[in-house]
């Protein structure tokens, strides 16, 4: 089924070769992205087929360390969101009661911050770099993957298996771990991809004010913010890296989507 | 020689009574039937004595104490009691290792009428019958005393009960487990019980030998629990 | 008696990609004004894909092959429209689960009177007041109080009642009965079954069950894998099964029954 979803491949296509660029960008990128050379603020041209940036850098190079970038803080960012989506919200939904109560009221009161401004006012207490990037963005996305959780959690817990497993002697560890948690990766697999589509817009947005991956080394977000003084000369400085922004998050979505609609009709027995 | 005490045991959720004052007991060795209709409290029992539910009022006094190993259960869904991630190894080997003991598993499987080839199988690729089975399997692996059986063949095919029927009796026999059968069916705890209580609204309305309370119901729910038993047409 | 039903060579067909699944193959059916025919067969034989293929209820990709005839029209070539006017007015089917027959929002005897509204255009008043008749035909109790309740607050063998009130509102020519008993109680069975009884509509019933089918049914066919492999009066299927599965079927019966 996942095989004639169009979009679902386009997307895989896509994520499978900025992967690619991003691991092997030492030996794809035909320049090194901080080289400054002579023809500035070039159109694309044979020698750059993205142009040349403001310092005369080549653009294709930036792109594809850029990626490198974008990539390992969402996936980093969504690491640490799941784990402590996870951690929590399976605590919440097995054990409920108090604990519930507690952790999901924590839980209320996180998701009511504006998070942009929770994440810009620690960016600018702390230096801002790619590794705190990291992991404001994953400390600050766990919320709606705990919720999800536990809401696999409070359902899966009253199925019959578990109780079958409850009355061989399992040990609530072993429960929450080999019966209930390999049953609820679906939807925590379909909003993993969603975070890190969510985890790129961001990271892009923090670098582009300042407060995310420092310059010289590359970012599509800090790539948008040099081209801001270029936008008439050089239009293909903002273009391009915002191309390649739309273009990983979009196909997160098409994978993301296309995920949910093949894992669900697994349970229809 | 006693090996279950069911003393005053109420059990309310919330403001709903389930369970209201049910007192029997069950002896080593013996087939008991539980029988009753949808609401009758039946399944809420059978788990307050699994100790899967505590109760309200009242208690379970077990002659021989109680343990995981010695007390198990079969379910009465197959498509539901079993964990769809785990195959059919995974799904024998877990009681046997928390409990800490070996066995074949191609032998055990054998023993439900199962070939050893079942072992890497997944419960979506069975069919109710063969999960039915598995869950038996899972439950006689660590040798236990005594089996609860909660409504086991309700959602098999008719041609499939008789057969996972005999298999309970077959393998009753050769453990000496004292057994007690939960069940809605009237002819299916005739097959397998030699004492039955009749439950309706949390209360035990009748309780006694099989062939007396099936010949000489006492009370009405019981006469009109056996009235209602569809017959085949005799012959003519 | 005269044939109001009649299927030639009945098949449905599903076709996934390369893969076509047979859920009924080549049945012959006849069913007669006045009779109750039975439809005995174990779980995914086909018989519930048999049912809804003689309301034409059978979704993409499942095709249906062969001849419905009812009054002598195959009901397989009539336009959708049509068979629309005869769904639930002149055959109708009563489901196995009475919990999602109904609508839990609604009133039971507004579920009841829409039926008189869409088909009959009665007005409001009128459709209440058959609904309230028809409830009182199937025996339920208080039958004027008991229409402005919801689903909820009815068992489940209530319920099913109301199910087979809403399908017979009608007075239907043709009455399918899917497993109506299998998901109630035991003492609700026998209710239900006589209230189908009483009611003398022509019937076919379908079961798993041989004796609930024996004791409702003037004729039974034997359904297996997808075809009709017996056919016969309750007594005859009982007592001398030609097919080998019938006989496994009622020996099952026989093994465990009191």
């Amino acid at each position: 089924m996942l095989r004639k979803n169009k979009l679902f491949i386009f997307g895989l296509i896509i994520l499978i070769s900025f992967s690619l660029l991003a691991v092997f960008a030492h030996m794809i990128a035909p320049y090194d992205p901080s080289e400054i050379m002579e023809n500035e603020i070039q159109g694309p041209s044979v020698s750059h087929w993205f142009g040349t940036d403001d310092l005369g850098r080549d653009i294709l190079s930036r792109i594809i360390y850029g990626g490198r970038v974008s990539l390992s803080v969402a996936v980093v960012a969504v690491a640490v969101a799941l784990t402590l989506g996870i951690l929590i919200g399976s605590i919440a939904g097995y054990f409920g009661g108090l604990f519930d109560e507690i952790i999901m009221r924590f839980t209320d009161i996180m998701l009511s911050f504006p998070t942009i401004f929770l994440i810009l006012a620690i960016q600018s207490v702390l230096s801002p770099n790619i590794y705190n990037v990291m992991i404001v963005i994953g400390a600050t996305s766990w919320m709606g993957i705990a919720r999800l959780v536990r809401g696999e959690f409070l359902s899966l817990k009253e199925r019959e298996f578990v109780e079958a497993a409850r009355a061989i002697g399992c040990s609530d560890l072993r429960i929450i771990f080999r019966h209930i948690l390999p049953n609820s990766w679906p939807p925590v697999i379909v909003a993993g991809t969603l975070g890190m589509a969510g985890a790129i817009l961001t990271e892009s947005a923090l670098s582009f004010l300042g407060l995310g991956v420092q310059p010289p080394m590359p970012s599509w977000g800090n790539m948008l913010m040099d081209s801001q003084a270029y936008l008439i000369d050089a239009p293909w400085m903002a273009v391009i890296p915002g191309l390649f922004i739309v273009l990983a998050v979009l196909s997160l979505y098409f994978v993301g989507e296309g995920l949910r609609q093949s894992l669900n009709p697994k349970e229809k027995q | 020689m006693r090996l279950i005490d069911i003393n005053f045991v109420s059990k309310y959720f919330g403001s709903l009574r389930v369970l209201d004052d049910v007192s029997f007991h069950v002896d080593e060795g013996e087939s008991f039937g539980l029988v009753g209709e949808s609401g009758s409290g039946k399944t809420t029992l059978g788990r307050i004595i699994m100790k899967l539910i505590k109760p309200t009022e009242g208690e379970i006094i077990y002659s021989k104490g109680f343990s995981r190993k010695d007390f198990q259960i079969v379910f009465q869904n197959p498509y539901t009691s079993l964990n769809p991630r785990m195959n059919v190894r995974q799904i024998l080997e877990e009681p046997l290792s928390i409990h800490k003991m070996k066995k074949d598993i191609g032998k055990l499987l054998e023993s439900v009428e199962l070939e050893p080839s079942y072992a890497g199988k997944y419960p979506h690729e069975l069919s109710g019958g063969e999960r039915q089975r598995i869950g038996i399997a899972r439950a006689i692996s660590i040798e236990p005393k005594f089996l609860l059986l909660d409504e086991p063949v309700s959602s098999l095919d008719m041609s499939i009960q008789a057969d996972i029927l005999k298999l309970i009796k077959k393998i009753r026999a050769s453990m000496g487990l004292t057994v007690l059968l939960i069940a809605h069916d009237l002819s299916v705890i005739k097959y397998m019980c030699e004492r039955v209580a009749v439950m309706r609204g949390g209360r035990v309305v009748e309780i006694g030998k099989i062939d007396e309370v099936y010949k000489n119901p006492e009370n009405p729910y019981t006469k009109l629990l056996l009235e209602s038993i569809p017959r085949l047409p005799a012959i003519t | 008696m005269s044939k109001l039903l009649e299927l030639k060579k009945l098949s449905v067909h599903y076709q996934n990609n390369k893969d076509i699944v047979k859920a009924v193959t080549n049945v012959d059916m006849v069913i007669n004004e006045g009779e109750v025919v039975g439809l005995l067969g174990e779980s995914g034989c086909g018989k519930s894909t048999l049912a809804l293929s003689i309301l034409r209820l059978i979704d993409p990709p499942g095709k249906i092959y062969g001849e419905i005839l009812w009054g002598g029209n195959n009901l397989l070539n009539i336009p959708e429209q049509n068979m629309q006017r005869i769904r639930g007015a002149e055959i109708s089917m009563i489901f196995q689960d009475p919990f999602s027959t109904l609508n839990p929002v609604f009133k039971v005897g507004e579920q009841i009177a829409e039926v008189f509204r869409v088909h009959k255009g009665s007005s409001r008043r009128e459709a209440w007041k058959k609904a309230v008749e028809i409830m009182d035909k199937v025996h339920i109790k208080d039958p004027a109080d008991r229409a402005k309740d919801y689903p909820h607050q009815f068992s489940g063998g209530m319920k099913q009642r109301v199910a087979v009130a809403m399908s017979y509102s009608l007075s239907p020519r043709l009455l399918i009965a899917d497993e109506p008993t299998t998901a109630l109680d035991v003492t609700m069975q026998k209710a239900i079954l006589e209230v189908l009884k009483e009611l003398k509509t022509t019937m076919l019933f379908i079961s798993h069950n041989i004796a609930i089918i024996s004791s409702v049914c003037d004729r039974v066919y034997v359904m297996q894998a997808g075809r009709i492999i017996e056919e016969g009066t309750p007594a005859e299927i009982s007592n001398d099964p030609k097919n080998p599965y019938t006989a496994k079927l009622v020996n099952s019966y026989k093994e465990i029954s009191i």
